[in-house]
């Protein structure tokens, strides 16, 4: 019974901590955001700080930034762990910025390294 | 980040500085005048001046220091010392643009270098400031539209 729960301590620890990461974003913007995030799924987040875990195992090391227009169009936006920087200058200007496009700013020491991620004007 | 208001505001003050010189300019010389018309002569005059670009070649940069930590840097076309955490702004010289920016902890023993080209800069693989976690960096990320916009910043 001892060696049993033992046993299942350590699966629990390896299997709960080996893959898993957290990511912090920032988003220094006006405007809310869906974004695509990945080794966790879909969130929407609007200005100020947000934070998620990684599900399933896996460890979140990029992410889809995007803004969507009440028309149903978008301007959209990528980074990660090898594309840390990009922002959307020369598309549609969402309405709630001050400048003329919006940037999005990964920072992570190494693929299982939690993660954080800045969007700003 | 107010970034177009930044480059208008700066604009306005230029004007209204240059009004108030050449009125009370006037008023010294000429105290038999009409002051309400000069007044409007003078302030027409800067209005046409505001419009021309008198900051034509000057921009400003806002930055975000979202770390704990204080830097010291050596900023490209404008004055600064020192980035404290939190939100700090810097006006270039009078003819030039704010285009680039080091950014250094610890006298220069942590470095990190960012501008208009070259967006992005960690400080991954140098000494980690004390006013991090251990074993972390810091990272910039540097937005501009074109080398006279205004431009924004971002530690992180």
């Amino acid at each position: 019974m001892k060696k049993l729960l033992l046993g299942a301590f350590a699966l629990i620890a390896t299997a709960g901590i080996a893959n898993a990461n957290t990511l912090t974003v920032t988003n220094l913007t006006g405007c809310p955001y869906t974004l695509s995030i990945s080794g966790y799924g879909y969130a929407t987040i609007g200005t100020g700080t947000y934070t998620f875990n990684s599900t399933g195992g896996v460890n979140i090391d990029a992410a889809k930034v995007v803004y969507v227009f009440a028309s149903g169009t978008n301007t959209a936006l990528g980074v990660g762990i090898g594309t840390p920087y990009s922002n959307t200058a020369g598309q549609p200007t969402p309405p709630c910025l001050t400048a003329a496009y919006f940037t999005a700013s990964w920072s992570q020491g190494s693929p299982t390294a939690n993660a954080s991620l800045v969007i700003f004007n | 980040m107010n970034i177009h208001l930044c480059k208008q505001n700066k604009k306005i003050i230029y004007s209204l500085i240059l009004f108030y010189i050449f009125y009370f300019l006037h008023l010294s010389i000429n105290k038999n005048s009409s002051k309400l018309f000069f007044m409007k002569k003078m302030l027409l005059a800067a209005l046409a001046l505001t419009g021309t670009g008198v900051a034509a070649e000057a921009n400003m940069l806002t930055v975000n220091n979202l770390t704990p930590c204080t830097y010291t840097i050596s900023l490209s076309g404008g004055s600064g010392t020192v980035i404290p955490p939190g939100t700090s702004t810097f006006y270039s010289f009078g003819t030039v643009n704010i285009t680039a920016i080091k950014i250094m902890w610890g006298g220069g023993v942590t470095q990190v270098n960012v501008g208009y080209g070259s967006p992005y800069h960690n400080s991954i693989g140098q000494p980690t400031p004390t006013c991090l976690a251990p074993g972390g960096f810091y990272t910039a990320s540097w937005a501009q539209a074109s080398p006279s916009a205004d431009a924004s910043m971002v530690i992180f």
